[in-house]
């Protein structure tokens, strides 16, 4: 077993760095000039150049790429923000948990609501429970998340004045932006759950139980549900990617000062360092939630665990 | 409770399946009996229905889409076919329980086969869990598993191995009734012997009665007392094996027959009945078999064929054993 996890965290260091020379790459490529940007349109030339020498734009990509790299992974430092001149990692250090709490919830939300939706639908296949939570799932996938947004902002809001519409303080400041970025989340986890579900409950094994005289209610959730989980846990690794992901958008709508929000800015600002950065931290802390999603699957499921072992 | 009654009696059983628009007649009027530690062989093609016999004695059958349209099931005098779902838990695993076609997938992947036996003896008797495991460990070693295997799980088992743990666990509480829905069909020919003699073993103890489901003669001849030959959901002819195997009557079982290889001579071609089975969506009207069958005349494809006795205890679904008794 720690075979099999130091092996995946030697994976993650070249995920890392090819996630590193490819931001790098976009950002390099990307047009515009940040001396520019932060000179202001009045700069003269002879400006421009000295601080696009000054801030190493003059070099050769793969110079740049090298230095960039040496400076992140080898020295650990990400450097600071064009625009702030403010160190990035003290930054982050302060924005990251913000963004985490998000998507952390945003995953248990889509979790708490989708399985037990899928599980119903499932139970009641062809039934009106069945098709209410389709109805539920087809409103959640086509429902975008920034437009749930912006209406729970009107209503709750300014309308009802129950919760405030941006910014950050108590756990009241989470439900709304917590509430968009699951909505899509929720759908998918309640379609897998319930066709992984489907799956289990036509299988012999689950056959077998009821011949034995399990009650339906421990075939549902001692036999069939453990198995369905198998293929649910994958899914809940990516979902928190893509809540992670999802957060950039709903920190801009709700003006959260997170990492994504953080981003989004830099990339309009053409803030090299901030948005490499920020993407760096953001694919280690995913490269951590995929192991930890696979050392759960091998507690899951002992075939796995058998594959781990013999490793 | 009626003395009258054997230990085990179908009468009239209608299932049919649902899907869509269309009606699946899967089993059709069936009626047999099964006397008390006797074995009873239900043989017949893939889709003739003998696996939702089965499954309908133990009410495992999927609602929807199967209906039980009429019948009635009595073990032990009790009709259990109305019986509510709480009491049926209680005879599921308990007096009737099943072995299973396939081994490899009729056991859980992820719970330990131990905890899988330990699962239907702490369901249905008095022990606590260390009791149960106790006697999970005694049943496993009766199908030759050492008790050290317990906590491991299906993968790590042979298909033979698996087949001995779901025997282990279908006769766990001792039931009066086994339904073995072609226990050795997935398994390599010189395990099937061994699993069969086991199961013979194991039910002697118990004077446990059984429904061999199977398409094998040989395993019939083997183990069975009497036979009931299915076709397209009907009981086409029944009685004792020596009745059906020294005097098959009707055209399908001589078929069946007729298709077996035979051992001595120089038997070049093997001679299949012609046809396929019907769809169950469409029966055929009168005889079931009449398309296929080589002594069809138009009156059989007229009027459904009563089941009919022609020597005590074997009967016969056909115009021909009809018209033989009359004479």
């Amino acid at each position: 077993m720690w075979k099999y996890i130091l092996k995946r965290l030697g994976m993650m260091v070249f995920v890392v760095l090819g996630v590193a020379i490819v931001i790098f790459s976009i950002m390099y490529l990307v047009p515009g000039d940040p001396a520019q940007i932060i000179l202001g349109t009045s700069a003269t030339p002879e400006q421009l150049e000295n601080l696009r020498e000054s801030m190493g734009l003059n070099q050769p990509y793969i110079v740049q790429l090298g230095m960039f790299l040496r400076d992140t992974f080898i020295k650990l430092d990400l450097g600071t923000s064009y625009m702030t001149k403010t160190s990035i990692a003290a930054e982050i250090v302060q924005r990251f948990p913000r963004t985490l709490t998000l998507a952390v919830w945003s995953m248990l939300v889509s979790v708490i609501i989708g399985l037990p939706l899928g599980i119903i639908a499932a139970i009641h296949q062809g039934k009106w429970q069945d098709n209410l939570s389709i109805l539920i799932s087809m409103l959640g996938i086509s429902i975008p998340g920034f437009w749930l947004a912006l209406m729970m902002v009107l209503l709750f809001s300014v309308k009802l004045r129950w919760l405030p519409a941006y910014g950050i303080g108590g756990w009241k400041y989470y439900v709304m932006p917590v509430l968009a970025n699951s909505v899509g989340s929720i759908a998918m986890n309640a379609r897998q759950t319930r066709s992984a579900m489907l799956d289990v409950i036509r299988s012999d094994y689950i056959t077998t139980a009821r011949a034995k005289g399990v009650s339906e209610r421990n075939v549902i959730y001692r036999h069939a549900l453990p198995n369905a989980l198998i293929p649910i846990i994958t899914l809940l690794g990516t979902g928190f990617g893509s809540s992670l992901g999802g957060t950039v958008i709903v920190e801009s709508v709700f003006v959260m000062p997170g990492i994504g929000n953080y981003m989004t800015s830099a990339i309009t600002n053409l803030d090299y360092p901030v948005v490499r950065g920020s993407v760096v931290v953001l694919a280690i802390a995913f490269s951590f939630i995929m192991l930890a999603v696979d050392l759960i699957y091998a507690f899951v499921d002992p075939r796995i665990k058998a594959e781990y072992v013999g490793r | 409770m009626d003395e009258n009654r054997a230990f085990l009696e179908v009468e009239d059983l209608t299932v049919h399946y649902t899907v869509g628009k269309d009606t699946v007649e899967a089993v059709n009027h069936v009626s047999f009996q099964l006397q008390k530690g006797k074995t009873l062989g239900l043989v017949g093609e893939t889709g003739a229905g003998k696996t939702t016999i089965a499954k309908s004695i133990m009410r495992i059958l999927p609602v929807p889409p199967a209906v039980v349209k009429s019948g009635k099931i009595y073990l032990d005098g009790q009709e259990t076919l109305g019986l509510d779902e709480k009491e049926m838990l209680k005879i599921r695993g308990n007096k009737v329980s099943m072995i299973f076609q396939d081994p490899m997938t009729a056991l859980n992947p992820i719970m330990t086969v131990g905890s899988q036996i330990s699962e239907v003896i702490s369901l249905h008797k008095a022990v606590d869990k260390a009791g149960a495991k106790q006697e999970a460990i005694r049943m496993l070693e009766m199908v030759g598993i050492p008790a050290d295997r317990y906590n491991e799980y299906p993968h790590q088992f042979s298909g033979g191995m698996k087949q001995r743990v779901v025997i282990a666990m279908a006769l766990a509480c001792q039931p009066d009734l086994l339904l073995a829905d072609e226990p050795t069909t997935a398994l390599d020919v010189t395990i099937q012997a061994q699993v069969l003699d086991m199961i013979a073993d194991l039910r002697e103890k118990n004077n446990t009665s059984m429904i061999m489901i199977t398409h094998d003669l040989g395993v019939v001849a083997r183990v069975c007392d009497d036979v009931a030959v299915v076709y397209a959901g009907e009981v086409i002819e029944s009685g004792s094996k020596e009745d059906i195997f020294d005097h098959p009557t009707h055209p399908y079982t001589i078929g069946l027959f007729g298709a077996l290889p035979k051992l001595t001579g120089d038997e070049k071609r093997l001679h299949p009945i012609d046809g396929l089975t019907p769809d169950p969506t469409h029966l055929p009207k009168g005889c079931k078999f009449h398309p296929r069958c080589p002594h069809a005349t138009e009156e059989c494809a007229k009027r459904d064929i009563p089941l009919k006795e022609i020597t005590p205890g074997h009967t016969c679904r056909c115009i021909k054993a009809e018209e033989g008794a009359q004479k």
